[in-house]
């Protein structure tokens, strides 16, 4: 079941990639990007959020998705 | 000599968070320019390190230096050990609450039994209630903590009064690797953070994934097995003195 959970993210985050032929293409693509960073920032800030159970793990994730997605651009 | 333990245990731990937090200024720095080459990696260090080459050549300053510097990865060391005691009691108290203690119930019923102004009552609450409550996260999370601590401390205490003194180190030494190893997984799960917050690489969708998503998973959960390995070594070592001393008194 877990496997399959995992399986379903990582579908979910390489299903839209397309390989860059026209502008549309590079947009979708840079759109792509910016959802797996951000992703990857929820993820950093929730870990350190642990200290506090379910208001730090959201507030991580906002917070490290936020500075994660300001990084980036 | 347990000064001195203590004293390079938090030393350590300091020292490899540091070097962690250096690691990563220099892949931010040279991935966002030229890119990684250990020669620019050596580059950039010989420039931070170069203003305090220069002041250094007054051997007076320079021993200011040296002290400024270990006082910082002490305090770094200490500062780390009282973080991973918050982050990873939840994960221990789980771990001891449903493995490590299902085990010696047989017995550690009839011994906290023997001690019902002081313990009894949080060891029956500690089994019976659950770590975690989604309605009262953190008071439930933190009477837990406080059980299990409670709890772990009197079975140290109880070995090290009724033991001998050959026990005691053997304890001791298996206390000691543990709280160093678990100072070192919270630095390795600070630097895993880092690396998931800022993205260092631009390109594809795999490369972003692998050096965002699985390198700093990778590492995360290495270092939650090697805690929790030290973990279960010293509650091995832990129990097993328990009895031993138990079943003496007995």
């Amino acid at each position: 079941m877990k496997q399959l959970f995992l399986a379903l993210v990582l579908l979910l985050l390489f299903s839209n990639q397309a390989i860059a032929e026209n502008e549309t293409d590079i947009i979708e693509e840079s759109d792509n990007n910016t959802v797996l960073v951000v992703t990857s920032g929820c993820v950093g800030g929730a870990i350190i959020g642990t200290a506090i159970p379910i208001f730090g793990n959201i507030a991580g994730c906002v917070i490290g998705g936020f500075a994660s997605w300001w990084y980036n651009d | 000599m347990k000064d001195t333990v203590r004293f390079g245990e938090y030393t350590l731990s300091g020292g490899i968070l540091w070097l962690l937090f250096s690691c990563f200024i220099t892949l931010v720095v040279l991935l966002n320019g030229d890119g990684f080459t250990l020669s620019g990696a050596v580059e950039l260090w010989t420039g931070w390190f170069q203003p305090l080459i220069n002041v250094s050549k007054n051997s007076t300053i320079n021993t200011l230096l040296v002290a400024i510097a270990v006082v910082l990865l002490f305090l770094t060391g200490l500062l780390l050990d009282l973080l991973s005691q918050h982050y990873f009691s939840l994960l221990e108290a789980i771990y001891f609450r449903h493995w490590i203690i299902k085990e010696h119930r047989s017995w550690m019923d009839g011994l906290m039994a023997k001690h019902p102004q002081f313990i009894q009552q949080d060891y029956q609450r500690f089994l019976e209630e659950p770590v975690f409550n989604w309605r009262h996260p953190t008071t439930q999370r933190c009477r837990q903590c406080y059980r299990y601590n409670k709890l772990r401390a009197f079975m140290t205490s109880y070995i090290l009064i009724n033991a001998g003194s050959s026990s005691h180190s053997e304890l001791m030494n298996q206390l000691n690797l543990w709280r160093t190893s678990r100072s070192i997984s919270m630095s390795m799960m600070l630097f895993c953070a880092l690396l998931f917050i800022v993205n260092l690489v631009e390109g594809s969708q795999w490369m972003i994934f692998i050096s965002s998503i699985l390198i700093p998973g990778l590492l995360l959960t290495s270092s939650l097995a090697i805690s929790k390995r030290m973990f279960s070594r010293m509650c091995m070592s832990l129990f097993a003195l328990l009895y031993a001393v138990e079943r003496e008194d007995n």
